[in-house]
């Protein structure tokens, strides 16, 4: 080997010598212990690399709420997993949403039943297709209304969503259960969907300052649970604009 | 190993490899969700327990090929002024800091950052970046060198237009410092 190969080859040679047992690296390992000059090359090489491996981790903090978010994430993937009923209607409700309003779904993190049927109603809202139940820009008459109904009501809003007007509120049945969703608006981002729905809550549900963030398309919802309801917040915006409502 | 372990080995080096994909801390993190969580569907019918962080380094890159074909995002512009084999260790700054050298990997190509933040990540082998990448192993010596190469090239020149800023003593070539300071 000579010794550009085998400055060719251990460029990929990990500083802390993970890599010496693989034949290549052996060959030019054995090369460089000839080869006072390579020799020094190597040693050098490795003091860079190991220098800019700890200041590329320096530079990239992980969020502490990371882990977390994943094993919840994987939770309430498994739980909807269990429920063959659940997926049927969640491909079949997709399905709709990519046909009828071009929403794009890609494969993520699922959805559940509830949330798929609602981000359909929402996205007919916002086109137009679908008329709200009760328009008002009161927040007071839209839960007066919903209450007269006995659709879920929200128990608390997020802080963010006092600042913004409301428009209106709309109900569906799922599963034999009803959803109610409250549109805000006056926003630089454009509508604003809160969805409540009582007891879909997974046991190890998300909190408010950890919501569960989903993207679907254009879509932004992010999920999180208070006492015997789960919420869900939906707009087409940047998750910071989202974020800034909760 | 079960998931907790799984993910309390991988999760920082996944999203550090996720973050210099997509320079996006939130997309990052949706990223590393959406890869565990694929593990947590299929990951564990994987054979060959030793392959699982091969599995989640793989299944994250292309999860996040996916979405940027798809956005039409991914760059493939060669680094065509670099030389094929620059494996000389010449004009090594000896100081900088740590964000100027996220900001320079950040600011190479795809093709070049993907394999040498896999490679500082300290994660996998040569071979194995070779398959999460999908690309030969000869490729991906050539990339790692060719990026390291332009990396110093890069430090060099920061710290020659920044030569008093947050210094972090970083390489002690005496020699070459030294023949700097002749010439």
């Amino acid at each position: 080997m000579r010794s550009d190969e085998a400055k060719f080859v251990l460029s990929a040679f990990r500083p802390r010598g993970e890599d010496a047992d693989e034949p290549q690296m052996t060959r030019a390992l054995l090369q460089a212990g000839r080869d006072p000059e390579l020799l020094r090359w190597l040693d050098e090489a490795r003091e860079f690399d190991l220098f800019v491996a700890s200041k590329l981790e320096e530079s990239m903090p992980v969020p502490a709420e990371l882990r977390t978010n994943i094993r919840i994430g994987a939770q309430v993937g498994r739980s909807a997993k269990r429920s063959v009923r659940l997926v049927l209607i969640g491909t079949a409700t997709a399905m709709v949403l990519v046909g009828s309003f071009g929403l794009l779904l890609p494969s993520a993190q699922p959805l559940e039943g509830w949330q798929q049927a609602t981000l359909e109603e929402i996205a007919g809202l916002t086109s137009g297709q679908i008329p709200f139940d009760e328009k008002s820009n009161d927040l007071g008459e839209l839960q007066d209304w919903l209450k007269d109904a006995k659709a879920p009501n929200a128990a608390t809003l997020p802080p963010g969503l006092s600042r913004l007007g409301a428009v209106g509120c709309k109900t569906l049945s799922w599963d034999n259960q009803l959803v109610s969703i409250i549109c805000f608006g006056g926003g630089k981002a454009g509508l604003v969907h809160l969805v409540i729905v009582d007891r879909q809550g997974p046991r190890n549900a998300p909190r408010l300052n950890a919501p569960r963030w989903i993207e679907r398309g254009a879509w932004l919802t992010a999920t999180w649970s208070s006492g015997d309801q789960t919420y869900m917040l939906a707009m087409q915006s940047s998750r910071a604009a989202l974020k800034a409502l909760l | 190993m079960d998931f907790q372990e799984l993910v309390d080995a991988n999760h920082a080096a996944l999203y550090r490899f996720a973050l210099s994909l997509t320079k996006s801390e939130d997309q990052a993190a949706d990223l590393v969700q959406q890869t565990f969580y694929r593990w947590a569907a299929k990951g564990q019918e994987l054979r060959d327990p030793s392959k699982a962080k091969s599995w989640l380094f793989t299944t994250l890159y292309r999860e996040n090929t996916k979405v940027r074909r798809h956005e039409a995002l991914l760059q493939q512009v060669a680094l065509s002024e670099v030389p094929e084999t620059i494996t000389e260790v010449s004009s090594i700054p000896d100081e900088v800091d740590a964000a100027a050298v996220r900001e320079i990997l950040f600011a190479f190509e795809e093709i070049y950052r993907a394999p040498l933040v896999l490679f500082y990540l300290n994660q996998l082998s040569y071979r194995e970046i070779a398959e999460t990448l999908g690309i030969p192993v000869g490729t991906v010596m050539s990339r790692i060198s060719r990026g390291k190469a332009r990396l110093r090239r890069c430090l060099s020149e920061v710290q020659a237009r920044h030569p008093t800023h947050k210094v972090i003593p970083m390489f002690h070539d005496k020699t070459l410092l030294n023949e700097k300071r002749r010439s």
